[in-house]
């Protein structure tokens, strides 16, 4: 492994930030998904 | 063993957000009664024999004797038999679907109405449309050269409109 140029922060803060932001979005919307078209459209029964 | 504050970060949250989905599948399953459509019934899937067979007639719209309301569609490459079919908004239709050939998928868009269509079983469902107007009905499963042309209508008509004309 190459040794990381000095100055540097010890955690990529950015790529944190970046990819946490992203699974925020992606939880908001699963659950957008489930509860306004998926359980909204209610069980059919067998 | 050292974990990294970060590292457990994202071990915790991928745990804690795959946990959260399960259990709202699961508590959308048993307590909302989410399930997908099924019935363990199988029919003859010879082409020869299946439209004639009594479970699968009259096909299209039709009544039994305690009012309730049956429609019965066979699948083919590539189409829906019968086609457009008129239902009342706001009673309970049970559909009662087969293939003649290959797996297809039954699927009133926009409604909860969506079942897998599988040669020698009888899939149903019974669903209630509130809001008259046009549905399209698509096969959802790939079935062959033509599977994209295998649309047609459901067509939901007020409860008024069907009892005095009723398909």
């Amino acid at each position: 492994m190459s040794e990381m140029p000095p100055g540097l922060p010890k955690h990529p803060i950015g790529t944190f930030a970046f990819v946490g932001t992203y699974a925020v979005i992606f939880v908001l919307a699963w659950y957008a998904v489930y509860l306004f078209i998926y359980l909204a459209r209610q069980p059919v029964t067998p | 063993m050292k974990v990294d504050l970060y590292e457990k970060i994202w071990m915790w949250g991928v745990g804690v957000i795959l946990t959260a989905f399960f259990v709202s599948l699961a508590y959308a399953a048993v307590a909302g009664s989410m399930h997908p459509p099924s019935h363990v019934e199988l029919i003859d899937p010879t082409p020869q024999t299946l439209m004639t067979n009594p479970r699968m007639n009259p096909q299209g719209v039709s009544v039994d004797e305690s009012g309730a309301i049956h429609v019965r569609v066979i699948g083919v490459t590539f189409a829906w038999l019968p086609g457009e079919v008129t239902v009342p908004a706001n009673r309970p239709i049970t559909f009662h679907l087969t293939s003649a050939d290959v797996v297809h998928g039954y699927m009133i868009v926009r409604t909860n109405g969506n079942a897998m269509v599988i040669p020698g079983y009888v899939s149903q469902f019974t669903t209630t449309f509130v809001e008259p107007g046009e549905y399209l009905v698509a096969c959802n499963e790939y079935c062959g050269v033509g599977h994209q042309n295998m649309a047609t209508k459901l067509i939901v008509v007020p409860e008024a409109e069907w009892e005095a004309s009723p398909s």
